[in-house]
């Protein structure tokens, strides 16, 4: 955790000397004269100079605290970032996540950039190796890969079970090509994969979904695409382009039940890409498989 | 015939200091030029590569010469000491390689400015800023090049005059 906490103002990194368990810190809060607060699993508590304690107890963060680590998490290069500051997220070495609040300034209707910095939510990458064990064998049968749509409402563990399934796939030796639009299969920090994707996995990083697949496409003949969080239509258009071509796909999408996500609009296209759709749920912990559904 | 060779050398002397102080015009616009050459640099890595400012500065260390390439190494150094400092204060640690190697105060202060800009807002603002510099910079430079060509010109003559002077007065 040496690499998140030099990611920290340094007023803020002596506080966590009391946080003892890091593989169970699921999140860290800062807000803007608010106390700092860290989340594991299912409890929430605060950090002062003494330790552990209630989080209305706890260290208040003040803007010049937000403003520092800001500048450092971006490296001092707040204009190397742009599209993800845009996009509303920063991904640190380590690949950990951040996500950004603020004064957003739009420009022409869309976002420029987001200004006075009130907000910051740290969520810790975490690999789980062994996710996908259980949903493996539904993912390849007699040596075939089926394409699958993972779906499940946020924090259901989609995106780790995902990056396991790249994992395994890839050390099986299939070629498998992630387009990880948002960083957040790979977590890839100055282009290289900060977490196990397997060997045999390229990664496609910060691209949008539709363009990457069609790059892929053309040149890095894949057999399995991976792939997060298809929502726009143009995304259901490039899966058929990908189905099309042979190409099987592994995707998440957000959504509780599958009749709510079979009428969306990316569908019309994009749902013949799927030869079977796993519903996930929290229900036992991340990652809980619900059901299995073949689609005809 | 010791008279002639004291006199030679007293001209010799003063002369040569002349020429010195002369020289020493001379240095200020070459740094002066060579910080906007980095300067533009910068703007380069920003606009095309989206370089982070520690890479940026580290690369164009490695492409310019002293003094500039070691305020632009120290200045890298710092950045990427894990020190949790801002750009504002790396710059203010690092502004002390320029000072050291002579550069005039006003040519530092130009460059302090940018710290409070520095890496803190979106490519196109960072180019805005970059470019004021350039041209602070470039129209010091042109000053600078005006005062040596008109003091080094007035120190070559007036270190032989002043020896000649001398051994007019000593005669």
């Amino acid at each position: 955790m040496d690499r998140l906490l030099k990611c920290m103002a340094p007023n803020l990194r002596n506080l966590f000397h009391s946080v003892l368990d890091w593989d169970k810190v699921e999140e860290i809060r800062l807000r803007v004269n608010q106390p700092l607060v860290i989340k594991e699993q299912q409890k929430e508590y605060g950090l002062n100079a003494a330790g552990r304690c209630r989080p209305s107890e706890g260290f208040r963060v003040n803007a010049d605290d937000i403003a520092r680590t800001v500048e450092i998490m971006a490296e001092n290069s707040w204009y190397a970032l742009e599209d993800e500051i845009r996009a509303g997220y920063l991904t640190l070495a380590g690949g950990h996540r951040v996500g950004i609040c603020g004064r957003v300034v739009l420009e022409n209707g869309l976002i420029k950039t987001i200004k006075y910095i009130n907000g910051l939510h740290i969520r810790l990458a975490r690999e789980v190796p062994g996710a996908a064990d259980q949903v493996m064998p539904q993912i390849v049968r007699s040596g075939r890969i089926i394409s699958t749509l993972i779906v499940s409402p946020p924090g259901c563990g989609k995106t780790t079970l995902l990056r396991d399934i790249s994992r395994q796939l890839s050390n099986r030796g299939f070629n498998v090509v992630v387009i990880d639009e948002r960083s957040e299969i790979a977590a890839c920090h100055h282009g290289v994969p900060q977490l196990d994707v397997g060997w045999s996995a390229y990664v496609l990083d910060g691209c949008p979904k539709a363009q990457g697949i069609a790059m892929v496409l053309r040149g890095m003949a894949p057999q399995v695409i991976i792939t997060d969080e298809i929502g726009h239509p143009n995304d259901g258009l490039a899966l058929a382009d990908a189905a099309r071509a042979g190409v099987q796909v592994i995707a998440t999408c957000h959504g509780s039940a599958w009749d709510s996500v079979r009428e969306r609009a990316w569908m019309r296209h994009g749902g013949a890409a799927f030869q079977q759709v796993i519903l996930l749920s929290r229900r036992s912990g991340p990652g809980t498989i619900e059901q299995v559904l073949k689609l005809d | 015939m010791l008279r002639i060779l004291g006199a030679g050398l007293v001209v010799a002397a003063c002369g040569a200091g002349g020429l010195i102080m002369a020289r020493s015009y001379s240095v200020r616009p070459q740094n002066l030029q060579s910080l906007a050459a980095a300067v533009q640099m910068l703007a380069t890595e920003i606009h095309y590569a989206r370089s982070s400012l520690p890479e940026a500065c580290r690369r164009i260390a490695g492409q310019i010469d002293n003094p500039a390439a070691a305020f632009f190494a120290r200045f890298a150094e710092v950045l990427a000491g894990g020190r949790g400092l801002t750009a504002a204060e790396a710059l203010d640690q690092s502004l002390a390689v320029l000072a050291d190697a002579g550069f005039a105060n006003q040519d530092i202060e130009l460059i302090s400015q940018l710290g409070a800009v520095l890496g803190r807002s979106d490519a196109e603002d960072q180019l805005k800023h970059l470019a004021i510099l350039y041209e602070r910079l470039e129209h010091s430079r042109i000053k600078a090049e005006q005062e040596r060509d008109k003091m080094a010109r007035l120190w070559n003559y007036l270190g032989f005059c002043v020896g000649a002077l001398v051994v007019l007065m000593l005669i």
